[in-house]
């Protein structure tokens, strides 16, 4: 008798403790792939069994910024996936679902999902060698038949060029979408400093330099040259100390930066203002990590002048924010990095902006190329890129103008990442001074914005296209790249000077030797037989 | 069918036995099936896996599917020289971890033992091993916010009171002190949890007897705690050297930057750049192999000196 509660006691333990392991691990499954974002339905294929009019599931990736204003509605739920759902989804029996990706982590997410076989329907990159790679190894849909049965509105507005840039193996494997401002990177001071030091716009270099030691020494607080301290945003400094009389378009086209004439004296130059303290001497922490740290220092009005993407500080509203905090501050754009022709030269953007490419695995790609379709109709394109007009924009001239409140603030910091067949606000196919103007939302920095794209398209380069996948680029790219811009771009700047020389030499040789004399010359023969 | 011999028939009782006892004491099994079954299929099912690193592994044509190569990718990664710089980093950050960390649990294990005020021994103990609990992430964040050479609190702290700025996270000497350091704030507390667990089990009438002898504190120390605990240390520490060869991901991830790749780049995050961020599941996989295999060694070689000098291992 005695023994029997204790068999029960025992049971119901057992039971108990089998009941919660299992839900731990059920739980855990869920998570692991994407944790705090809404992929957690494991049942999307179980929905297109069933009956039609339960709607279909379609799940696009959504970048993560980590750049919500307190008080915004989360990106994965706002007026923006609101007005989708309202306007798209539910006319065609469709419900979307957004799949967050850290923007920082764009890739490695990507090919830890499409390794898995849980990529969204949707999924896009910025990465050409990443896609190559997708369509060597067979994992992604050619959405060309999809595109002539549902993508007129599409087809009209990327037109054909930029469609091209699509195809590989002489498939539509990926759309591409459309650049609107070609310029890449562009550099502002700021003007109140300079004032304050009665000290001239820096037009060269060697100004730029004096400039920034005065400002050092003004304010021993700040970072003079405190913008976006990477690889990319140093290429108008970079590429302004190349010899360009030397450098031919194969050249440019195939060999590393490191090996191009002058390229070390532009790194000499990073070195000496790393080491008198004129570029924020923390920059590695945030190389490949966080991106956001120098615009807390630009809001906190500690930077004096700095590179970023062209327009950035508009777009994203850092700057309205530093005008709120410091009223007298005032940026003005500048473009000092001259090279021994007396001309700027940087780097500009191609006609094409990122890959959107649908997995194998997805079902879903006609769903796709509707949805992205619907997206390129003009009324659409306005509505994804402005939000509502009257709350967050008005018309001037047939061009929407942003309004300065806080429904704007709260809503239009990442209005880029819905309307993802556009990179860059768009009004008119005809009219590239109308999509300028419609960059310039914000209407107190009008000027900036305009003076910003000039100056980032001035005198700029573009690398030949060779349309030839490069299999030791597809291989060994990323590595390369993280090589190049994390580690050396970091140990080079910060060599002592009497080291630099050395660092230099031994860091390119190894560069050359781990891949790079590998890739340059894949890419010679490559160019030599498409254009000799 | 032929006839049950004797001895077929005793085996065959003796089965029935086991079976008996299996099936009297079925709850206690029911029990042990969870954790084994913990193990089978996160442990060891997952291990057929290793076939990727023989076979030319397209993702999308799944395991079976794709080529074998045979021993192509190890002959590609002993050529990479950053494969070697990783696993020089690796045994480097984990053999100071092992030198420096290794005895601070014990050391502290020891204090916690003389202290008498029950209620400071507990939230001295509990306050000790709270950090454990913070995950690298956070301390990764902390660590930028009070190490970062222009910006970190400690910094601006050393310079208000005219001390130049110690680069704790961008030199690289530095910076394995700093990874190091870090590791410590973090564990040493945690650490002391089993070595305190077994200086309870210390007779305590040796205590009484030394002390009716003389000893003195630190005599005591020496003569019968620190032996009373040596199977734990001897254990943990050949865990500890087993573990060698395998280093965690978020720890030298997160504290690393670019400037400091020469030390911080180990294993784990070498491996995360060729697996995950190049796709390269191939290499990735032969490069997880073959730290197994080191592993391996380094814990059979522990054990294997251990029970030369000291009896004891750990089977």
């Amino acid at each position: 008798m005695t023994n029997k509660p204790k068999k029960w006691f025992m049971l119901t333990i057992a039971v108990l403790l089998v009941a919660s392991v299992l839900t731990a691990c059920s739980g855990n499954a869920n998570n692991n792939p994407d944790n705090a974002s809404t992929t957690d339905k494991p049942d999307n294929t179980a929905a297109t069994e069933e009956p039609k009019k339960d709607p279909v599931t379609l799940k696009i990736e959504l970048f993560d910024r980590n750049n919500t204003p307190a008080g915004a509605d989360p990106i994965t739920d706002n007026f923006f996936t609101k007005y989708i759902q309202e306007n798209f989804g539910d006319p065609n029996n469709i419900k979307i679902e957004w799949v967050t990706v850290p923007r920082s982590e764009e890739v490695d997410k990507l090919n830890v999902l499409m390794a898995a076989n849980q990529a969204p329907d949707l999924v896009f990159t910025y990465d050409t060698a990443t896609v190559e790679r997708y369509v060597k190894d067979g994992g992604i849909t050619d959405l060309g038949p999809f595109i002539e049965e549902h993508g007129q509105n599409l087809k009209k507005l990327l037109g054909d060029e930029v469609l091209s840039y699509g195809v590989f193996q002489d498939k539509q494997y990926a759309i591409v979408a459309k650049r609107v401002i070609e310029a890449q990177i562009s550099t502002f001071i700021r003007q109140d400093w300079l004032d304050e030091l009665g000290m001239p716009v820096p037009k060269t270099t060697e100004e730029f330099y004096n400039t920034l030691v005065a400002f050092k020494k003004a304010k021993p607080d700040a970072f003079p040259y405190g913008g976006q301290t990477d690889y990319f945003h140093m290429s108008p400094l970079r590429y302004s100390f190349w010899e360009w009389d030397k450098i031919t378009e194969e050249d440019l086209y195939a060999n590393p930066d490191w090996i191009m004439p002058g390229n070390k004296e532009g790194f000499r130059f990073l070195n000496k203002l790393y080491n008198e303290g004129l570029i924020d001497k923390d920059f590695p922490l945030g190389i490949g990590k966080d991106t956001n740290q120098f615009q807390k220092n630009m809001v906190n009005g500690l930077v004096g002048a700095g590179s970023t993407n062209t327009n950035e500080p508009v777009y994203m509203g850092y700057l309205a924010e530093m005008t709120a905090a410091h009223p007298n501050a005032k940026l003005t754009v500048i473009d000092p990095f001259t090279d021994s022709r007396g001309k700027t030269p940087k780097p500009v953007y191609t006609p094409n902006g990122i890959y959107i490419i649908v997995p194998k695995t997805s079902e879903r790609a006609a769903e796709v190329v509707k949805y992205l379709d619907w997206m390129s109709q003009p009324e659409n394109i306005i509505r994804l890129q402005n939000g509502t007009e009257g709350e967050t924009f008005e018309m001037v001239d047939g061009v929407p103008q942003t309004l300065n409140n806080e429904t704007a603030q709260n809503l239009l910091y990442n209005y880029f990442d819905y309307c993802i067949i556009l990179n860059g606000k768009y009004v008119s196919n005809d009219d590239n001074m109308l999509n300028i103007a419609a960059n310039a939302s914000d209407p107190l920095h009008k000027d900036f914005t305009v003076a910003s794209i000039d100056s980032g398209t001035k005198d700029g380069v573009t690398k030949a296209r060779v349309l030839k996948p490069i299999e030791s680029e597809i291989k060994l790219g990323t590595q390369l790249r993280k090589k190049a811009e994390e580690d050396m771009f970091v140990k080079i700047i910060t060599a002592s000077p009497e080291n630099f020389d050395a660092v230099y030499d031994a860091e390119v040789e190894d560069y050359m030797k781990t891949g790079g004399t590998e890739v340059m010359e894949e890419k010679r023969a490559a160019y030599e037989e498409q254009y000799k | 069918m032929q006839p049950l011999s004797h001895a077929d028939r005793s085996n065959k009782q003796k089965l029935l036995g086991h079976a008996r006892g299996i099936l009297g004491d079925w709850q206690l099994y029911f029990l042990l099936a969870l954790p084994l079954s913990y193990f089978i299929i996160f442990k060891y099912v997952p291990m057929l896996g290793v076939a990727v690193a023989f076979k030319d592994y397209n993702v999308f044509r799944g395991i079976w599917e794709s080529e074998w190569i045979g021993l192509e990718a190890f002959r590609e990664i002993f050529q990479m020289d950053a494969f070697l710089y990783a696993l020089r980093n690796t045994f480097l950050l984990n053999l100071l971890d092992l030198v420096i960390g290794f005895p601070i649990p014990i050391i502290l294990a020891l204090l916690l033992n003389e202290l008498r005020v029950k209620w400071f021994k507990r939230s001295a103990q509990t306050l000790l091993y709270l950090p454990h609990f913070i995950s690298w992430v956070v301390i990764g964040g902390m660590a930028v916010q009070l190490f970062a050479t222009n910006s970190g609190s400690v910094n601006v702290f050393l310079n208000s009171i005219g001390i130049e700025s110690i680069p704790f996270l961008s030199e690289k000497t530095h910076w394995v002190l700093t990874y190091v350091g870090t590791g410590i704030w973090r564990d040493a507390g945690w650490g002391t949890i089993l070595y305190l667990a077994a200086l309870t089990g210390i007779n305590k009438e040796l205590y009484e007897a030394a002390e009716v002898d003389g000893a003195t504190r630190l005599r005591k120390m020496w003569h019968i705690t620190l032996p009373g605990i040596k199977p734990t240390i001897v254990i943990l520490l050949i865990i500890n050297v087993g573990h060698m060869a395998s280093i965690g991901f978020e720890r030298p991830f997160l504290m690393g930057n670019p400037g400091v790749s020469d030390v911080a780049e180990v294993i784990s995050t070498y491996v995360y750049t060729v697996g995950i961020q190049s796709a390269r599941y191939t290499v990735a996989t032969a490069i997880g192999l073959f730290q197994a295999v080191i592993g391996l060694i380094f814990l059979l070689t522990a054990d294997f000196i251990s029970r030369k000098v000291n009896d004891q291992g750990i089977w």
